[in-house]
């Protein structure tokens, strides 16, 4: 196993040792696959085998129901590197729950695992009992206890959950994390502009009102428009897999090095391996990244794109960028934010992304869009 | 299975037709699942919840509990080593061993 050193042995041939870093070898435990992650929204209509859930309407809401259940679990973080996990229905990162502003999210939570555990959202929750810590509502869950936590899904944006038990640290590293996406009402943006972008209602044109609401739609997945964008989510995450404190793998979405490529010579030629291939996109379809940042340890993460520049929408909190042609971003742990692509002026071929802490890169956060 | 999250015992020697009885003498739930591809390929599959893989029994955990005081029992007819995991405690060790000779 070489995580991060370079593959060849003999330093004498320039080309492969300078230019072949990552892990060795594919990954052979296929429960979890980071490149299905991507694409994995869960909105209530069974998306996923291993999260039940329903959604039903109620006293005038939709509720999108789902069952999360935490256990311990041992994950795949690199090729033949097991970690000790504590995880929700058993993946790292947890199931992405995805919702439409104003309807309820309804988490029926069991606690199976040795630990006690919670699910704190970070979304505007107007009611303290469903806040999943332990100083409030059913506080931490021991082994068999259950509590259904409810929340109403706002404010739109990307947004983060996390086991909140004692010592934090060692809850949220150990893999109780996930993504929520809360989809704009384009209706509502329509009636509330000024919500959904950094002006005041007086400066809100007829055109900037049209414009929020188009872009609106894009993000609602029950918009037709929502199918011409193709969205990924992307949890930074990393693993201390000797308990000192400090990650020695860090990822995209658990697994290092998955996006990347199976095989290089370090001469430009590559190959894409079974579990180890760049994330093929196409280049005249707008690409959407959710990214979150679950980072433990570490102060900080980052994204960072080769050959490209991209509008970044901080939390997702808002409908026009918080920052514009930028080709990186940081985000301290629990910071989260859209990033929106086009590759349609690109040539064909391989664009790479990655943390810009070289260290996280080499460990593993390091990655590769396939523009086609 | 005992209160400290671990079979006991982690690794058990039977003959061939012998029933295996594992009592839950914890306060929690647990299960019996087998792992895939490691037990012998003749084997038939075996999990409480009577999964027929692995995958069933990881996407259905609560259809494989065994509750506090109750009993799972599997007969192994097929020589050779069975190994198997109890899925919510997978991590804190809670794994076993069954030989058959
Ligand atoms: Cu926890
Ligand atoms: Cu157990």
């Amino acid at each position: 196993m070489g995580t991060g050193r370079a593959d060849s042995e003999d330093h004498s041939h320039g080309g492969s040792s300078h230019g072949n870093f990552g892990a060795a070898g594919e990954y052979s435990d296929l429960d979890f696959d980071p490149h299905e992650f991507l694409y994995q929204f869960n909105t209530g209509r069974g998306e996923q085998e291993n999260v039940p859930q329903d959604t039903y309407e109620e006293n005038g809401r939709t509720v999108r129901e789902f069952t999360f259940q935490a256990i311990d679990t041992t994950v795949t973080i690199a090729p033949g590197i097991e970690f000790p996990a504590w995880a929700y229905n058993g993946q790292v990162p947890g199931p992405t729950i995805r919702a439409v502003e104003g309807d309820l999210i309804r988490v029926k939570f069991e606690n199976l695992g040795r630990h006690a555990h919670t699910i704190h959202p970070h979304l505007r929750n107007l009611n303290p009992e469903m806040d999943g810590i332990p100083q409030n509502g059913p506080g931490v869950l021991n082994t068999g206890e259950s509590f259904t936590y409810e929340w109403i899904a706002q404010p739109m944006g990307v947004h983060f959950y996390h086991c909140h038990s004692l010592p934090l640290k060692e809850h949220i590293h150990r893999g109780l994390y996930g993504a929520i996406i809360i989809d704009p009402d384009p209706e509502r943006v329509a009636e509330n502009p000024e919500e959904y972008c950094n002006f005041h209602r007086s400066q809100i044109t007829d055109e900037l009102r049209a414009d929020l609401v188009a872009e609106a739609k894009t993000r609602n997945h029950e918009s037709p428009e929502n199918d011409e964008v193709n969205e990924m989510v992307m949890v930074m995450n990393g693993f201390d897999t000797n308990f000192d404190g400090d990650n020695e793998v860090y990822a995209a979405n658990t697994r290092a090095f998955a996006y990347g490529v199976g095989d290089t010579d370090g001469r430009g030629n590559w190959k894409a391996g079974e579990t180890k291939r760049p994330i093929q996109i196409d280049r005249n379809q707008r690409q959407r990244v959710y990214l979150v940042n679950a980072i433990e340890f570490d102060a900080i993460n980052s994204f960072h794109t080769h050959s490209q520049f991209f509008d970044y929408y901080d939390h997702g909190t808002t409908l026009t960028s918080t920052l514009q042609t930028v080709d990186t971003v940081m985000q301290c742990q629990a910071q989260r934010g859209i990033i929106e692509l086009d590759y349609s002026n690109h040539d064909p071929g391989l664009y790479m992304f990655h943390a810009h802490q070289s260290e996280f890169a080499e460990l593993g956060w390091m990655s590769f869009f396939e523009v086609v | 299975m005992t209160g400290d999250f671990r079979f006991d015992a982690k690794r058990l020697t039977v003959s061939t037709g012998t029933q295996v009885r594992w009592t839950n003498e914890s306060e929690v739930g647990h299960t019996v699942t087998a792992y895939d591809g490691q037990i012998p390929s003749e084997a038939a599959y075996f999990a409480s919840g009577e999964f027929d893989s692995e995958k069933a029994a990881r996407n259905n955990v609560s259809g494989g509990l065994i509750a506090s005081g109750e009993a799972y029992e599997h007969t192994f007819e097929v020589t050779g080593t069975y190994e198997y995991v109890c899925i919510p405690h997978e991590s804190s060790g809670m794994t076993g061993t069954v030989v058959v000779k």
